[in-house]
């Protein structure tokens, strides 16, 4: 099992993985043309500014997770082997019930499309583009054994013990 | 007489949910699934969606044909009409078979799960009974009101929550004029406050859909044809040729008359979702279960709710012990583009009416946006969005979890903003 882990440290908030996931889910996936594209294609993934440090935010593909619990159409759906969240558009009616309910605030919505959008992990790509995108190597992604999860949740962690 | 460890009423989400969790702790053992419609379980939110025909009729099924055989499910098209706890039994009227002479058939079963969800309100309005009324609930429901509404030009809606609306969307779709009769004086008024109300209110007539607030029908006119005219309680008169009403819903415990398992205006549960039988289980719309805001029992029909507590159910049927502790009322959609969240006390209206403290950060007509934070000893207890809305979810986790915020994060959020920290 592969997850995106972060190092809150080394973050400067550039919004490099943005502009790289916005591309990456683009129509002819480069940067010049996108710009161009209606609808304009939209990142999946958040950079959070704050105080003290910044942070990237994109779906954690939770295990339980409340958005599959919430879905009303059936487009939200959990691979048991790999453990992702993934997003069938042509299912989704854009309810809104996911976006109420993800802790992270994570999901995002099309709204001329009437979808949410989020992260699917760049199926076409080996390492997803926010990965490969961050100057500061803020991001990386590594095979997590299963059977030390103590591991996958050590930035979600550090994420909690910073909020309380 | 038929056996099965483990039986379940209904086939909504509660049902699938408690399913999944059972095939994961007890996967040898078969689960007799008693759904009443004659179509395999179907997602019923979908139902203005595929009314419209925006979602079609095959995606709407909650489980390909092959996933029962495969989660040693036995579905038996049958509506539950007694059940007889103590003695572990169930007897139901087989649908399949002639309509005319349904048999009745026993089940055995170790565990129960009551998950029939919720049946529509059926307001008591004379010439309500006549040809060309609807109700949107069901698969059935959808495909008359379709063929209705190719004929017809004008609709009259009954009701002002999520489905009313949503219908309303369908309809005019469709190519309806459609009128909402609302009795209270705001639409969504279950959710929303009096200027979340008018702001979407606003947007609905943008759209083209004409509201009547405060007002009631009192008689719907019929000719061989079907509807012709609705009296409103004003004593207007509207000429329609459908009425649909949406006012809400109420538990489906009608079949549990004359039982051993009580229930009152839904099905009573503990903890662990156990009704009066200790092996008798509830979950979904039917329950009565512990609101966290008010701190007593209340019904909240909604679906992420029912999920939860399907898997709760499952898992201590199955002998895996867990609990659920209780929601609050959230609902979430988008009409005509507009999306609108809410959740938790978002339509405390006066801070004299409410011991809190209520702010109102954005307001704005166009586009139509609107924040709202309500506030209680410095913890967060509901909230409204319409517009941009992201980072909602954060919210909610924030009421469910009754979080004390730091002054930094309170005085962001009141200003609009939503932080992590």
């Amino acid at each position: 099992m592969k997850e995106i882990l972060i190092q809150l440290e080394h973050c400067v908030a550039c919004k490099s993985c943005v502009l790289a996931c916005a591309v990456e889910h683009s129509e002819s996936k480069e940067l010049f043309s996108a710009i161009f594209e209606t609808p304009p294609p939209v990142a999946r993934i958040f950079v959070e500014a704050g105080e003290e440090f910044n942070f990237p935010l994109q779906c954690r593909h939770c295990e339980e997770a409340k958005c599959v619990k919430a879905c009303i159409s059936g487009a939200l759906w959990q691979d048991k082997e790999s453990g992702l969240v993934h997003h069938e558009k042509d299912k989704c009616i854009g309810c809104l019930m996911c976006v109420m309910l993800c802790p992270f605030g994570v999901l995002t919505q099309a709204r001329e499309e009437k979808v949410v959008l989020k992260c699917d992990r760049c199926p076409d790509l080996d390492i997803p583009a926010c990965v490969a995108s961050c100057p500061t190597k803020a991001m990386s992604l590594e095979e997590v054994p299963v059977h030390a999860r103590e591991k996958r949740k050590e930035y979600l962690t550090n994420f909690k013990e910073q909020w309380s | 007489m038929s056996y099965a460890k483990y039986a379940i009423i209904g086939g909504g989400p509660a049902a699938f949910s408690a399913i999944d969790t059972i095939n994961k702790f007890d996967k040898q053992e078969e689960i007799a699934l008693i759904g009443a419609e004659n179509h395999l379980p179907y997602y019923r939110p979908l139902m203005p969606n595929y009314l419209a025909g925006w979602t079609a009729r095959e995606k709407l099924y909650m489980r390909p044909e092959d996933f029962y055989a495969r989660s040693n499910v036995r579905f038996i098209n049958g509506k539950a009409i007694q059940v007889n706890g103590r003695h572990n039994l169930l007897t139901y009227e087989k649908s399949e078979n002639d309509v005319k002479a349904p048999a009745e058939e026993e089940l055995k079963f170790e565990k129960l799960l009551l998950a029939t969800g919720a049946d529509p309100v059926q307001p008591n309005i004379p010439g309500l009974e006549n040809p060309g009324t609807y109700f949107l609930r069901t698969i059935n429901d959808a495909d008359n009101i379709g063929r209705r509404a190719r004929e017809a030009k004008r609709a009259v809606m009954l009701g002002g929550g999520l489905v009313s609306l949503k219908t309303a969307q369908a309809l005019q779709a469709l190519g309806l004029e459609v009128v909402l009769i609302i009795s209270s004086n705001r639409v969504f008024s279950q959710m929303l406050d009096w200027q979340g109300g008018e702001l979407l209110a606003h947007h609905l007539k943008k759209e083209g859909i004409k509201i009547f607030f405060q007002n009631e029908a009192d008689f719907i006119h019929s000719n061989r044809s079907g509807v012709k005219k609705v009296t409103l309680a004003d004593g207007q008169e509207l000429e329609a040729e459908m009425v649909v009403v949406g006012k809400g819903v109420e538990p489906a415990v009608s079949f549990l008359e004359g039982s051993d398992v009580e229930f009152a205006e839904g099905i009573p549960v503990n903890e662990k979702l156990q009704t009066n039988l200790p092996h008798v289980y509830a979950a979904g719309d039917v329950t009565l279960t512990q609101d966290l805001l008010f701190n007593k029992p209340a019904l909240h029909p909604f679906w992420p709710k029912a999920t939860d507590q399907g898997a709760v159910a499952g898992a201590n049927m199955a002998g895996k012990e867990l609990t659920y502790s209780g929601c609050m009322a959230m609902n979430a959609t988008e009409i005509f583009g507009l999306p609108v969240i809410a959740a938790g006390l978002a339509w405390a209206e006066k801070e004299e009416d409410f011991p809190g403290e209520i702010y109102r950060p954005l307001y704005l007509d166009s586009p139509p946006s609107y924040t709202k934070i309500v506030l209680k000893d410095d913890r967060l207890v509901g909230y409204i969005i319409i517009g941009e809305n992201r980072k909602a979810g954060i919210l909610t986790n924030l009421i469910m979890s009754q979080q004390l915020l730091s002054p930094y994060r309170k005085n962001r959020l009141i200003n609009g903003e939503v932080v992590y920290l």
